[in-house]
C-alpha cells in the first residue's frame, strides 16, 4: 500500500469523512423524529472523501439511496439535508425526497434514484452532456454490488466503453465474498471482471483504507478525464454491522477519535473503521492526536449546528404536495 | 403560408427543422428519421448528435434523462411502443420525478417517441397503447398528434418544453394529409374541433381522430349530424374543452385504441357524467384481449371505422342505412 505518497493533512480526506460520520450518527442518535425510512453511510466513506477531493466544477454525480456521504463530503449544507429527512421545508426538496432522494444542484447531484440501478444510465447521458459542454469533466456514478444483479448496469458499462465516455463507475461493494464468487448474487469471480468483460478496465481497492481508494480513484479519474474511457472501481467495504437491520441501529456506538491510538481487541473501530483508519495514517504521518480532535470537534459542532436548524425549520404545507409537478404552461 | 402535406413529411420537417435550430437537440436511436423519413440529408449534417445505441432501451432511455438534465434535449427515438417496455423504469419511474424531487431547479426535457398502438400484423407484443399506462405518471407530458399540424406543432412543443415528453405517434397516420401552418401551433392542453355536426360528438385522440372522422361521413349518409373532438394532448388533458363540446351535443361518444380500463376514454367519460354535461355517453376501446395477428382478429377488437358508426347511431337509437 503506497498510502505515504498523499500528504497527512486532516483536510484532505478525514475531515469530509467526519462530515458524513458525524451526520450519520446523529440521525440515528435521533431517530425517534424520523418518520420513514433511511439509510446511513457509515463504513462507506472513503469513496465520498475521494469524491470530494476529486470532484471539479462541471462534474456530475449520481448516487443512491445511501446517499449521505457523498453529498456531506461534497460539502452540502447538513441544515438542508437534516431537514429533508425530517420532512420539513428548508431546501428546495421540501420534504418530497427524503432520505434516499437527497440531491444538491450546486455540487453535481441533479437527481438521485433510489431504486437499485436507476440512476446508474443518468451517469452516461450526464458524462455525454457535460463534456461536450466542458471538455475534461466527468460523471461519478455510484452504486452498489447489489445493483450487478440488474441489468442496466450491464448496459451502462457496455455503452460507455462503446462511446468512451467519461464515467468513473464506483461500486461501494458491501457484499461479502462468497467462495469462488464475487458475492452471493454473482456468478462471476469478481466484479473487476466483470467490467472487463465489457471492456470497461478496473481495479479494486480495499474500502478500508482512505489513502488507498482515494490514490486508485484519483488515478482513474485522472485516465477518465484524458479521454481513455470509463473506468471502475470495485472497492470492497465490509458492511457496518448497524446496516444489517431494517432501519439502521446504533452498532458501535458514537466514533471516538481518540480511539485511533488503539487497536487491540477485535472491535469494528479496531479494524474495520475507514474513519479511525485515517486518523491513524494521520497520526503516523505526524500529526498529533490534539489537531484531529479540534478537526472533528468543530465538524461536529457544524452538524450539531446544522440539526438545530432543520428542527427550527417548519413542516413542509400541504401546499408543497401539489408544486413543482410540471413547469409552468 | 399553410401547405397541404402528408402526416409524415410533416413529421420530418419539423424534427429537421428543430435539429437545424438547436444545437442542444440530440437524437438517440434514429428510427425518427429513419426508415420512415426521406433521404432528407438529416443524420449527415448532424453525425455528431444523432447516435446510434445498442438495443439497450435501459440505458438508452437513461442516457437520454442525464444529457437532459445536463441541459441537452434528447429526442429518444424507441420505434414500437412496446420496446419502451424494456426501459420503462426510466420512464416512469424517472424522468417524471426529476423535477418534483428538486423543487424545479432541475428538469430533464426528454422526448421518448413510440410507434403506438395496432400497426396490424404486430401480433400481442408489438401493438401496445403505453399512453394509457402513463397517463397515471405525474411529470411526464403525453402528446397524441393525429394531424400533420399536429405533429407539427407538438414535436415544437416537446423540443420548447421543460418537462419530460412521451409523443405518441402512430405508424397508420404517416399518409394522413392535411394543413400544416408556417408556424406551428404549439398549444397545450386545448382540443380542436375537427368537425362540427349537431347529434353527437366524438372524442378521439390520434389515429382515432381519422377514423373519427371517416365515420363522420358514414353517419352523415344515414342523416347523423356528427362533431369529432381531436384531443391533441393526453396530459395535459383538455377536459374543459371536452366538457364544453359535450354539453353542446346530445350524446357524446369516447373513442379509444387503448384497452377501456384506465384509458383517456374512460377517465373523460367519468369527467363528463360528474359535471353532469351529458347522461348519454358511450365508450368505443380496444376490446379486452392482446392485439391478434390475423386481420379479421384484430377487427373484432381494435375500433374501425364502422364500429365507431355504429356505436355512435346506437347510442342515438337510430340505425345506420344499408
Amino acid at each position: 500500500m503506497s498510502q505515504h505518497v498523499i500528504c497527512a493533512d486532516p483536510a484532505l480526506l478525514l475531515e469530509p469523512m467526519l462530515r458524513a460520520r458525524r451526520f450519520d450518527e446523529l440521525l440515528i442518535a435521533n431517530a425517534g423524529e424520523i418518520r420513514g425510512h433511511y439509510h446511513v453511510s457509515i463504513g462507506l466513506e472513503s469513496t465520498a472523501a475521494a469524491l470530494a477531493r476529486l470532484h471539479r466544477a462541471g462534474d456530475t454525480v449520481t448516487t443512491t439511496y445511501r446517499n449521505h456521504a457523498h453529498l456531506a463530503a461534497l460539502g452540502s449544507d447538513l441544515a438542508v439535508m437534516f431537514a429533508e429527512v425530517l420532512g420539513r421545508d428548508l431546501g428546495p426538496q421540501r420534504g418530497r425526497a427524503g432520505s434516499t432522494h437527497l440531491i444538491d444542484p450546486t455540487v453535481g447531484v441533479l437527481h438521485t434514484s433510489a431504486m437499485v440501478s436507476g440512476g446508474v444510465p443518468h451517469a452516461l447521458g450526464l458524462a455525454f452532456a457535460g463534456s461536450r459542454a466542458r471538455p475534461g469533466s466527468v460523471a461519478f456514478c455510484f452504486f452498489g454490488d447489489g445493483a450487478f444483479g440488474e441489468g442496466a448496469v450491464h448496459e451502462s458499462l457496455n455503452l460507455a466503453a462503446l462511446w468512451r465516455l467519461p464515467v468513473v463507475f464506483v461500486c461501494e461493494n458491501n457484499g461479502l465474498r462468497h467462495g469462488d464468487q464475487a458475492n452471493a448474487f454473482q456468478s462471476a469471480a469478481s466484479l473487476v471482471a466483470i467490467a472487463e468483460a465489457h471492456a470497461v478496465a478496473g481495479v479494486a481497492v480495499d474500502g478500508r483504507s482512505p489513502a488507498a481508494v482515494y490514490e486508485a480513484m484519483e488515478r482513474l479519474t485522472a485516465e477518465v478525464r484524458g479521454s481513455a474511457g470509463p473506468r471502475f472501481l470495485d472497492d470492497q467495504a465490509p458492511q457496518w454491522e448497524g446496516n444489517r437491520t431494517m432501519f439502521p441501529h446504533d452498532a458501535t456506538g458514537r466514533t471516538a477519535i481518540e480511539d485511533a491510538t488503539r487497536t487491540d481487541g477485535d472491535s469494528w473501530h479496531a479494524h474495520d473503521d475507514p474513519v479511525l483508519a485515517e486518523c491513524r495514517r494521520l497520526l503516523s504521518g505526524g500529526v498529533p492526536l490534539d489537531e484531529l480532535m479540534r478537526v472533528d470537534a468543530r465538524v461536529s459542532a457544524i452538524a450539531d449546528e446544522a440539526l438545530s436548524r432543520a428542527r427550527a425549520a417548519p413542516v413542509a404545507p400541504p401546499e408543497a404536495a401539489l408544486a413543482d409537478v410540471v413547469a409552468a404552461p | 403560408v399553410t401547405v397541404e402535406m402528408a402526416y409524415w413529411e410533416a413529421r420530418a420537417r419539423a424534427v429537421s427543422r428543430a435539429i437545424d435550430a438547436d444545437p442542444s437537440i440530440i437524437m438517440v436511436g434514429g428510427y425518427f428519421s429513419a426508415p420512415f423519413n426521406p433521404p432528407d440529408g438529416l443524420i449527415e449534417r448532424h453525425s455528431d448528435r444523432i447516435v446510434q445505441p445498442p438495443i439497450s432501451e435501459m440505458v438508452q432511455c437513461g442516457f437520454g434523462i442525464g444529457a437532459a438534465m445536463a441541459g441537452l434535449r434528447p429526442l429518444v427515438s424507441l420505434n414500437t411502443s412496446s420496446f419502451m417496455f424494456y426501459g420503462w423504469p426510466q420512464v416512469a419511474n424517472e424522468a417524471p420525478n426529476i423535477r418534483y424531487l428538486s423543487g424545479g431547479l432541475v428538469t430533464a426535457p426528454v422526448v421518448f417517441h413510440v410507434l403506438a398502438g395496432s400497426r396490424r400484423f404486430g401480433g400481442p407484443q408489438h401493438e401496445h397503447e403505453p399512453q394509457a399506462m402513463l397517463q397515471n405518471v405525474p411529470g411526464l407530458r403525453i402528446f397524441a398528434p393525429a394531424t400533420p399540424a399536429d405533429v407539427d406543432g407538438l414535436v415544437h412543443a416537446a423540443f420548447h418544453g421543460d418537462d419530460p415528453v412521451l409523443l405518441v405517434d402512430h405508424l397508420l397516420l404517416a399518409h394522413a394529409t392535411g394543413p400544416v401552418p408556417e408556424h406551428p401551433d404549439s398549444a397545450l392542453g386545448r382540443a380542436d374541433v375537427m368537425r362540427r355536426g349537431r347529434d353527437v360528438v366524438i372524442v378521439a385522440y390520434s389515429v382515432m381522430v381519422q377514423r373519427a372522422l371517416l365515420a363522420a361521413e358514414l353517419l352523415a349518409a344515414a342523416g347523423i349530424e356528427a362533431s369529432v373532438l381531436n384531443l391533441r394532448t393526453l396530459a395535459p388533458l383538455p377536459v374543459e374543452d371536452v366538457l364544453r363540446i359535450v354539453r353542446n351535443h346530445p350524446a357524446a361518444v369516447f373513442v379509444d385504441e387503448a384497452h377501456g380500463p384506465g384509458s383517456a376514454a374512460s377517465y373523460l367519460m367519468a369527467r363528463v357524467l360528474e359535471a353532469e354535461a351529458t347522461r348519454r355517453a358511450r365508450l368505443v376501446c380496444m376490446g379486452d384481449a392482446p392485439a391478434p395477428f390475423a386481420e379479421q382478429l384484430l377487427d373484432a377488437l381494435v375500433p374501425t371505422v364502422e364500429r365507431i358508426a355504429g356505436e355512435c347511431a346506437a347510442l342515438l337509437g337510430r340505425q345506420l342505412g344499408e
